[in-house]
């Protein structure tokens, strides 16, 4: 597969979301948060989806969510490899297609280059892709139904308990 | 580590430290007080001192005039010559003897003084013999005054007066008696007399002369001795003055170095006991942090113990289930007799674990009693049951007896009252051979309500010695350290029943002699229960009820001989059984398939089971009618009750478990109004909305939690991006593109699906399958073109609701 980085193409979409501010001087623990689905609605949907399912959390202020997504994945390669964005201790929410011919797993394979040790969902249309893959590595495979948004808060939410060990109600 | 003597002994040495500083202290502060005093007494005795010359000046002047009276008296009398006039000067010097005298002892101490004083003695005495050598010229001179005055009365008067004048001189001059009678010689010796006179009046003018100068001499004495005593006074005053002046001095020396010293001590003292509280803080800080360690410690272990025991539980699960069912099974003999020798093991290991865990949570005050009603008789009928063929094989006849009124239903935790008897019986019967072991159960009546059950438990056993009966209630305790090694057990026994007894506030006692059995007496207050809330949990034999065959059960276990365990059995009982290995796939699977039953382990890797139960209730809405949840978990479920039951379970499964409590279980969620028996086939979880409706927007409000702005834009959103691709996907078309096209097709079909836009969701998958598939059922072009439809009426519908919205 052709890997394609015309900049015509690429629809710069990057924001990040720093819910808490980080100047009462207590050290919070970070939540970074990646989401790479390049249809917009849907990372959308996600992102705000995430962000709310961890209101509760950064209410205790305790915590402070970083969440970068990302629409165009190539964006997001160049970032990486150009040293703008670090990966260490993420929870990555990534689509199967990333449109642009690339795919989830150049991601998890640039990934495994800049030896990051992100916990992976991989999010995709079909179940197909899942017994397709079984060869490329991820930590949860979500398929986009209805329930996708919620499941991935349920990854995340186990994410963070186990990451900070803390039970979340 | 810290040596603790050593530690006392730095602690006492600083104790002797200060002690031997406040000592110094203390003397040395004596000492300033000490020569303080002196100092002053020796100037106040100095200023005494100074009176001394004083007295001496005094009798100085009192002998200078007592000097003067004297010679005025004799100068008196020498001019009158009345006897009276003289009187004065006796007694004066009769008393200036002593005044001089006074005045030596004044001057003891001066020898220069003492000379002058004793000169001046001297000139006194001088003096005296003067005035009385004075006194007796003047009595000549008296004579010679009456001998002139008769001689010139002779001279004038002639012999007539002779007689007379013989009488007169008769009287007087009794010296003179022969000059009166004889005229010639009386001339001839008044001449003589006369002569003398002259003789004796220059003597006396001489006397008068030298007394005068032995008068000023005493006088210039005494002026010179005064002036002189001044001078010494004046001097000694002096010498007073300086010598006080160099003792205050030297005590102000002293003074000011005691109080130097004496400060320095205090700045010591308060160095030492500074560093001293520095040192206790530091301290007081290491111990606290070493309190904290140890709470961690406590914490971990608790930790620990619970995660073992739940890690021994598992496996032994599978051993006690397994045995179980295998025993079930026809085997050869000797087959049988290993099995039951494993059953009775594993059996064994839980109750150990049981022991501990039940140990653990009674330590930390974290065991609940329950309250429920239950047959007292059943509880007895199951106690003697347990240890019947154990007391057999011991040789030992086991007996029970229940007093006719105890209140056959009781209100309290069952379970525990069990566990006491259990524990006790048991005891009995293990330390008793070739005996007999007797438990009886009897009542006193506390109020109408509330009964005292006492329990008492006779055995002939082995019994305890009396000086062991105070500590076999403490934890890990057997009587004997033997006992162990011969009996076995982990002495935990005694001490759980003393800490489940007291935690029902009753009373235990027990009277043992050794080898001669032991009795305990324990009194449990209970009330009185109610026979219609007695609840039928014992089900006597496994008859599998038929309405249970045919369900669908799903079991959700990481463990695979868990799992295996419960499919065994399942399957026995004609029930359909699936698995799933954690929670996601349990998830997964549950979209796929409706289940009846789901048992589900609490502890899996991933998510838990009381996170995935949370997810179906909340966002798979899978309800508990339709799906009871059963948790299964090795370890007891305690105080999570509450929490497990809003996160959706409907009953809890403790492992390892027998058959028997599996069908109980399950016959406990039928009856709570589950229709177990009623098998489901309808999609439990249907994800397709309703055909009627073009759209479904549930999912995106549920989302939102009822922030309109964020439906509002992600509806925009929608439209924007899929009108997009679709044109995208219609130029792709054209030029032929069809990855292209299959790819912008996957691309919009989550979105689609998420507002529950099923017919375009069902349009755009169609596309995207033929292309991957390669299978033309219709061209890709027509399906393009119902799409681009189709998404028209959904942007229509979804601008009217946003319209609305507003």
């Amino acid at each position: 597969m052709q890997v394609l980085f015309e900049e015509s193409l690429i629809l710069a979409h990057c924001w990040d979301i720093n819910t808490v501010p980080k100047s009462n001087g207590i050290m919070k623990k970070t939540i970074n948060v990646l989401v790479i689905e390049d249809n917009e609605y849907y990372n959308n949907l996600l992102s705000n989806t995430i962000q709310q399912s961890v209101n509760s959390i950064l209410l205790k202020g305790q915590y402070q969510l970083i969440l970068r997504s990302f629409v165009d994945a190539g964006e997001y390669i160049r970032q990486i490899k150009s040293g703008k964005l670090d990966c260490k201790d993420s929870i990555i929410f990534l689509d199967y297609y990333l449109g642009n011919g690339i795919n989830a797993a150049h991601i998890i394979k640039l990934l495994k280059e800049y030896s990051c040790d992100a916990m992976v969902v991989l999010l995709s249309q079909s179940k197909a892709i899942k017994e397709r893959n079984n060869l490329i590595h991820y930590d949860y495979f979500v398929v986009k139904d209805n329930l996708a948004p919620a499941l991935c808060c349920l990854y995340l939410q186990q994410y963070i308990e186990n990451k900070f060990s803390v039970t979340l109600d | 580590m810290i040596d603790p003597y050593k530690k006392s002994l730095k602690k006492n040495s600083i104790q002797l430290k200060i002690g031997f500083l406040m000592i110094a202290g203390v003397v040395l502060l004596s000492a300033t007080c000490y020569l303080a005093y002196r100092s002053l007494s020796s100037i106040v005795s100095s200023i005494q001192i100074d009176e001394k010359p004083e007295l001496g000046l005094l009798s100085i002047r009192e002998i200078s005039m007592d000097l003067e009276e004297a010679e005025n008296c004799v100068r008196i009398y020498s001019v009158t010559r009345d006897p009276s006039d003289i009187q004065p000067y006796y007694k004066i010097i009769t008393n200036i003897d002593s005044k001089a005298d006074k005045l030596s002892s004044a001057f003891t101490n001066d020898s220069v003084l003492l000379a002058q004083a004793d000169d001046i003695r001297k000139l006194i005495e001088e003096n005296i013999v003067m005035w009385n050598e004075l006194l007796v010229l003047n009595h000549d001179d008296n004579v010679v005054k009456y001998l002139r005055q008769l001689s010139s009365q002779i001279d004038s008067a002639s012999a007539s007066n002779q007689r007379r004048e013989k009488g007169i001189l008769k009287r007087v001059f009794n010296r003179n008696q022969k000059t009166l009678f004889e005229d010639s010689v009386i001339i001839k010796d008044l001449n003589k007399i006369v002569q003398q006179e002259s003789v004796t009046k220059s003597e006396l003018i001489n006397q008068e002369s030298m007394l005068a100068v032995t008068g000023s001499e005493i006088k210039e004495k005494f002026y010179d001795l005064i002036a002189k005593m001044e001078n010494e006074v004046t001097e000694l005053i002096k010498a007073k003055a300086l010598a006080a002046g160099q003792m205050a001095e030297k005590t102000y020396r002293w003074m000011f170095l005691l109080s130097v010293s004496g400060g320095l001590l205090t700045i010591l003292v308060l160095f030492i006991i500074i560093r001293y509280i520095r040192k206790a803080y530091a301290y007081q800080n290491a111990l606290e942090h070493s309190k904290d360690e140890a709470e961690k410690l406590a914490r971990t272990k608790e930790l620990f113990m619970a995660n073992m025991s739940h890690e021994i539980r598992t496996p032994v699960t599978a051993i006690s289930g397994f045995t179980d069912q295998l025993l079930h099974e026809s085997l050869d003999e000797s087959i049988t007799r290993s099995l039951q020798i494993i059953k009775s093991s594993s059996d064994h290991l839980v109750k150990i674990i049981d022991d501990i865990l039940d140990f653990s949570k009674l330590q930390n005050n974290k065991l609940v009693l329950e309250k429920v009603h239950f047959s007292i008789s059943q509880i007895t009928q199951d106690v003697y049951a347990l240890f019947e063929k154990q007391a057999q094989k011991n040789n030992t006849l086991l007996s029970y007896s229940l007093s006719p009124d105890t209140p056959p239903v009781l209100l309290g935790d069952p379970f525990r009252l069990k566990q006491i008897m259990i524990n006790l019986v048991s005891n009995s019967v293990k330390f008793t051979k070739n005996g007999s072991v007797h438990f009886a159960v009897s009542t006193g009546m506390r109020r109408p309500e509330e009964i005292d059950l006492t329990l008492e438990f006779k055995d002939t056993g082995i019994g305890i010695e009396e000086s062991k009966l105070d500590v076999i209630f403490e934890d890990f305790t057997q009587a004997e350290m033997s006992t162990t090694r011969k009996y076995g057990g982990t002495g935990l026994g005694l001490s759980i029943v003393k800490r489940l007894i007291d935690l029902h506030k009753g009373t235990i006692d027990i009277k043992s002699r050794k080898n001669h059995g032991t009795e305990i007496i324990c009194r449990i207050p209970y009330l009185v229960g109610d026979i219609s809330q007695l609840k039928k949990d014992d089900i006597p034999s496994i008859s599998v009820p038929e309405e249970i065959s045919g369900l669908k059960v799903l079991i959700v276990d990481d463990e695979e001989y868990n799992r295996l365990l419960f499919k065994k059995i399942l399957n026995r009982w004609n029930i359909i059984c699936h698995e799933a290995i954690n929670g996601m796939e349990a998830l997964e699977t549950l979209k796929e398939n409706s289940y009846d039953l789901l048992f589900m382990d609490i502890r899996m890797p991933g998510i838990d089971g009381v996170k995935t139960a949370h997810f179906i209730r909340e966002e798979m809405k899978i309800s508990a009618d339709k799906m009871p949840i059963v948790f299964i978990s090795a370890a007891p479920i305690g105080d999570e009750w509450q929490k497990y039951k809003k996160a959706g379970m409907n009953a809890f499964l403790q492992k390892p478990f027998t058959e028997e409590m599996l069908l109980t279980t399950m016959m406990a969620v039928a009856e709570n109004n589950f229709q177990l028996a009623t098998a489901y086939n309808t999609d439990t979880y249907n994800n397709k909305p309703l055909p009627a409706d073009k759209i479904n927007l549930n999912n995106l409000y549920h989302i939102s939690g009822g922030d309109k702005q964020f439906v509002k834009q992600m509806l925009d959103s929608f439209n924007k991006t899929t009108r997009k691709g679709l044109a995208e996907m219609q130029q792709a078309v054209l030029s032929g593109e069809w990855e292209s096209v299959a790819n912008l097709a996957h691309k919009m079909l989550s979105p689609c699906r998420h507002i529950g836009a099923m017919d375009l969701y069902n349009l755009l998958g169609r596309i995207e399958n033929s292309i991957r598939n390669n299978i033309r059922t219709e061209s890709i072009e027509t399906l393009t073109g119902k799409s681009l439809s189709e998404f028209e009426i959904i942007s229509s519908l979804l601008n009217e609701h946003v319209a609305k919205m507003n």
